[in-house]
Formats: structure tokens, C-alpha cells, sequence
């Protein structure tokens, strides 16, 4: 069982926030600074309704900053140098994990979502001195931002094990990664779908030949089929909204275990 | 202490470096860890730290095992890589981010080695060069307190004056409960520090003994051309004559040649070993 205390999981989080707390907020307000850019320029040219949902603006931004971040998580492990210094630090190994996760994780989602915040009102301010529309708050807690927040833990799990494992660009690799497996993945399930497909009529031709008629298969099989795509639609909305991401943390805190220099 | 047993490894299949390798350190040593380029010193220290892991066999500091990296572990030593980054802060903040990793750390002691290296200390850690981050790296390592401190080059890049002031800060800094291995090629430099000498020569470790062994059984000295003493174990041929190592028969002690010692051994003079063994 590997050592585990909540203090040195501080350490690490401030460890790496002072180290990097310049970086992180040039991040922070280049992003809002390439948004009140973008109303400023576009916003004659986009729907009024779009550019003043600060919701979506939220979303998208939030989107972007979290999954470059994530990419930049284990920032120790891309030089043989400051990987020899991190790895020698007298903290275990699920600690470092555990310290990147909150600190990419909940750190990214937390501090973006309060910089955002307190930012959505020079929004409003620059938006009425230049415009006669009405604009509405923003809200955090609005349900479908709290919706998208787990889709955003989910992405950000996935690129966190990427740079846990990937040494240089991280986040074009596991891009990469995640386009190859989607398109396994597709290919897959395109062929298992014509694999059942072109078997259906010989199926359909020996329950028509038991005496069944084609009207009671249509909506037994259609019953059927709607009830398993249900069960497994619900399967894997439960599988992907809360075992995906600590899959994803497992596979980093093994990455993070086995690094060699 | 660290423990080395049957340690193999390779980093490409059938090319091992370390084949059946055993280390033993003892507490309150400085050993000179001295080998050719490429003999495998930077890994075997890796291996010691756990930053590399074996094939086969085992790496221990205190029966602390190096693979596991727990906390436990990480403590008891601090290694200085020949090459490392340091992060865009200032002493202080580096201070205040790392030191509370280890509980034996003495800022007084840090203050007192940076200020006999001369590290600037309003200077940030990435704008200062390449000997003063070096310098600044020992202060602090030294100044963890761990039971083994590891060094793999430590004097590249340090000027005159610097090389002169870490043998003394170095010399000063070893109690009956640490262990300082230092790893070099550069053996002029540390000869009149260390009292361990172990050389490893294409993953085999040649040789690991005491200075006080070796004075007491050798002796380094000039012979003559003609001198064909059974004595001499061997010999360099050299401006001042031939620089020998001669079997100490007169209980006559002499300084040991660290570079003449370093030749003999990676020639592989079995007579010299074997009469040291024996």
C-alpha cells in the first residue's frame, strides 16, 4: 500500500501553483483577452443571441483552457532534468498523482469559473458602452454548466494520463490517440452493424417459417431493441459520466509508478 | 547504508550494462564513485535513487527498497545530477516550496554554504549560471540532512576557488551516520576527500575499497626503468621517471595515486587486485 498524506498533497499543489501562478494567469486573461476581442470585432457579424449567451462563451472557453491545461499537467516530466528533481521529491508516488489531479482538475475548473466570473462583468460593462443590447448574468451554477463540468473532468482525465505517459506535445499525442481509438472504435461498431445486418433476413427467414408472423416479429424485435438500447445507453451514460475519469486517473498514477529516467 | 544485490540490467535486450551486481556502503564514508565515459555511474546512481528500476536483483538504502519511491524512501537521500533545471524563483520561494519536504533541513546550515560558495541570493535560479546554480544545488542538498547525499559530477562546472570550497564544505558536512558518494571522472579533484574508492569499469564494479586499505598494503612511488622488484604491481612511465604502486612491505605510507590507482585497475592488473585481496 503506498504512503499517503494530505499534507505533502499540499505541498505538491503549492509546489507547482508558485511555480507556475505567472503562467497560469498570463493563461487566464490572454483567453478572456481573446474573448472581449472576439465580441468586439464579430459582433455585428454573429447572432446577438449567441455572443451574449455567456454560458456557451463559458463553456467553450472553459473547454479550451482545461484541455490545454491538462496537457500541461506533469510539466516536470518533459525535460530528463526536472523529472529527476520530481521524481526524487520525498512524496509517493500516488501523491503526485493525487496533487495533479486536483490541482488540474478542480483547480482549472474552480479558478477559471471565478476568474470568468468576476470577468463576465467588464464583459457587460465594455458590451453596454459599445452596444444597445440587453445582457443577461452569468451563472456558474446553471444546470447545464454543472452538466458540462463532468464532460470537462471526464476530457481532462484523459489528457492528464496523455501527459502523464507523453514526453513532448502531449496534447497533439493524445489527440492522436483519441482520434485512432474513435476511429477503431467507429469502425468497429460499422461492422458489427453490417455483420447483424446481413444476417438479419436468414434470422428473419427461420422465425417466419416457426409460423411467427411478420407483424409480431416487427414489434417484438422492436421492443426488444428499443428496451437493450436503452439499457445499454444507460449502461454507458453511467459507465461514462462516473467510472471514465478515474479510469483515466488509475492509468496516470500507473504512468506516474513506472517512470524511468 | 545502501545495498546493491544482484542487481541486472539492461537498457536494450541482450546488451546488459549490470549483470549480477552487489554494492555494500557503509555510513560515515565519502566514496569516490570513479569510472570511464559510459562505464555506468550516472546509472547506477539512477538505480540507487529508483529513478531507474533493475531487471533482476535489488536496490536498497536503509532496506528501503529504491523501486518503491515511497516518502520513506525519497528522505533518506538527495541527489545532484550532473544536470538539472532549476525553476524561475527566488532562493527564498525555492526554500519555502522545497524545504518542508525534508524534515531535517537546517537553514542555517543553507545560509552558511551559500555564503561560503558565494551563491548571489537576489539573484532568480533561472538566471543564474550554470556553477552558481551547482553551488546553490550542494548548499541545499547538504543542507537536507539526509542519511546519503549522491553526487554525480559535482565539481563540472565549478571554478577553482568553488572546487577548493566544496572539498572543505564537503569534508565538514560528513558525520558517522551519512554517506556521500560522489561520481566523477575527474578524480583530481575529490582524491584528497574521499576515503572510498569503488571504480567501475563497463558495468562491472573493479574495485571498492578503504584509502586506509590500500595505504596499508600499497605504496606510490618512482621506480626506476631497471627496477624489476616483484614489488611493483605497476607502473606509468612519466617525466619524473616511472610512477609505480609497489607492495607496501615497509609499512611506509604514501599518499595514493587516486589516477595512477584509477589506470591500473581499469587495465585490469589482477595482480594488483589480487594481492589487495588477499
Amino acid at each position: 500500500m503506498e504512503n499517503f498524506n494530505i499534507n505533502r498533497v499540499l505541498l505538491l499543489i503549492k509546489k507547482d501553483v508558485l511555480e507556475n501562478i505567472k503562467i497560469i494567469l498570463l493563461g487566464y486573461f490572454a483567453v478572456i483577452g481573446a474573448v472581449i476581442l472576439f465580441l468586439i470585432i464579430d459582433a455585428d457579424k454573429i447572432n446577438a443571441h449567441l455572443w451574449l449567451n455567456f454560458n456557451q462563451i463559458y463553456q467553450m472557453s472553459l473547454a479550451f483552457v482545461a484541455i490545454v491545461i491538462a496537457g500541461m499537467s506533469f510539466t516536470n516530466f518533459r525535460t530528463k532534468e526536472l523529472s529527476i528533481s520530481y521524481l526524487t521529491l520525498p512524496a509517493s508516488n500516488i501523491e503526485k498523482t493525487v496533487s495533479q489531479i486536483i490541482l488540474i482538475t478542480f483547480g482549472t475548473i474552480i479558478s477559471y469559473t471565478i476568474v470568468f466570473y468576476i470577468s463576465h462583468f467588464l464583459f457587460i460593462a465594455i458590451g453596454k458602452a459599445f452596444y444597445t443590447i440587453k445582457i443577461g448574468n452569468f451563472n456558474p451554477f446553471y444546470y447545464e454548466n454543472i452538466v458540462y463540468i463532468n464532460k470537462i473532468i471526464i476530457a481532462q482525465s484523459i489528457f492528464i494520463a496523455g501527459a502523464s505517459y507523453f514526453k513532448k506535445v502531449p496534447v497533439f499525442k493524445t489527440g492522436v490517440v483519441l482520434f485512432g481509438l474513435w476511429i477503431l472504435i467507429f469502425g468497429l461498431f460499422a461492422y458489427l452493424m453490417h455483420f447483424t445486418f446481413e444476417n438479419l433476413p436468414n434470422n428473419v427467414g427461420v422465425i417466419a417459417n416457426s409460423g411467427i408472423s411478420n407483424t409480431h416479429l416487427n414489434i417484438g424485435a422492436k421492443n426488444i431493441i428499443e428496451t437493450s438500447n436503452l439499457l445499454s445507453g444507460q449502461i454507458l451514460e453511467i459507465f461514462l459520466t462516473y467510472f471514465l475519469a478515474p479510469i483515466f486517473w488509475i492509468i496516470t498514477y500507473f504512468n506516474v509508478k513506472e517512470k524511468e529516467i | 547504508m545502501i545495498e546493491i544485490n544482484k542487481l541486472s540490467f539492461s537498457y536494450k535486450k541482450n546488451n546488459k550494462l549490470f549483470d549480477n551486481l552487489n554494492l555494500k556502503t557503509e555510513p560515515g564514508h565519502i566514496y569516490g564513485l570513479l569510472g570511464k565515459n559510459g562505464a555506468g555511474k550516472t546509472t547506477l546512481l539512477k538505480q540507487i535513487c529508483g529513478l531507474l528500476f533493475p531487471n533482476e536483483g535489488i536496490c536498497s538504502i536503509d532496506k528501503l527498497i529504491s523501486k518503491t519511491r515511497n516518502p520513506e524512501f525519497l528522505k533518506k537521500f538527495y541527489f545532484i545530477p550532473e544536470e538539472f533545471n532549476t525553476p524561475a524563483i527566488t532562493i527564498e520561494r525555492y526554500i519555502k516550496i522545497y524545504a518542508p519536504f525534508y524534515p531535517n533541513f537546517k537553514i542555517t546550515e543553507f545560509r552558511n554554504h551559500v555564503e561560503q560558495l558565494k551563491v548571489p541570493t537576489d539573484t532568480k535560479l533561472n538566471k543564474m549560471s550554470y556553477g552558481q546554480k551547482k553551488k546553490f544545488l550542494l548548499s541545499f542538498g547538504l543542507a537536507c540532512n539526509t542519511d546519503v547525499v549522491i553526487m554525480d559530477e559535482p565539481t563540472n562546472g565549478l571554478d577553482i576557488p568553488s572546487k577548493s570550497t566544496f572539498r572543505k564544505i564537503i569534508t565538514s558536512a560528513i558525520t558517522e551516520d551519512k554517506t556521500f558518494i560522489i561520481s566523477t571522472h575527474q578524480i583530481k579533484d575529490i582524491d584528497t576527500i574521499i576515503d572510498g574508492v569503488i571504480i567501475l569499469d563497463n558495468g562491472v564494479i573493479r574495485f571498492n575499497k578503504f584509502i586506509n586499505e590500500i595505504s596499508d598494503k600499497l605504496k606510490f612511488t618512482i621506480t626506476k626503468d631497471n627496477d624489476n622488484s616483484e614489488n611493483i604491481l605497476y607502473s606509468e612511465h612519466s617525466l619524473a621517471g616511472n610512477k609505480s604502486i609497489v607492495k607496501n612491505t615497509d609499512m611506509d605510507f604514501t599518499k595514493p595515486d587516486m589516477e595512477l590507482l584509477f589506470n591500473s585497475i581499469i587495465s585490469k592488473n589482477s595482480k594488483l587486485v589480487n594481492f589487495l585481496n588477499n
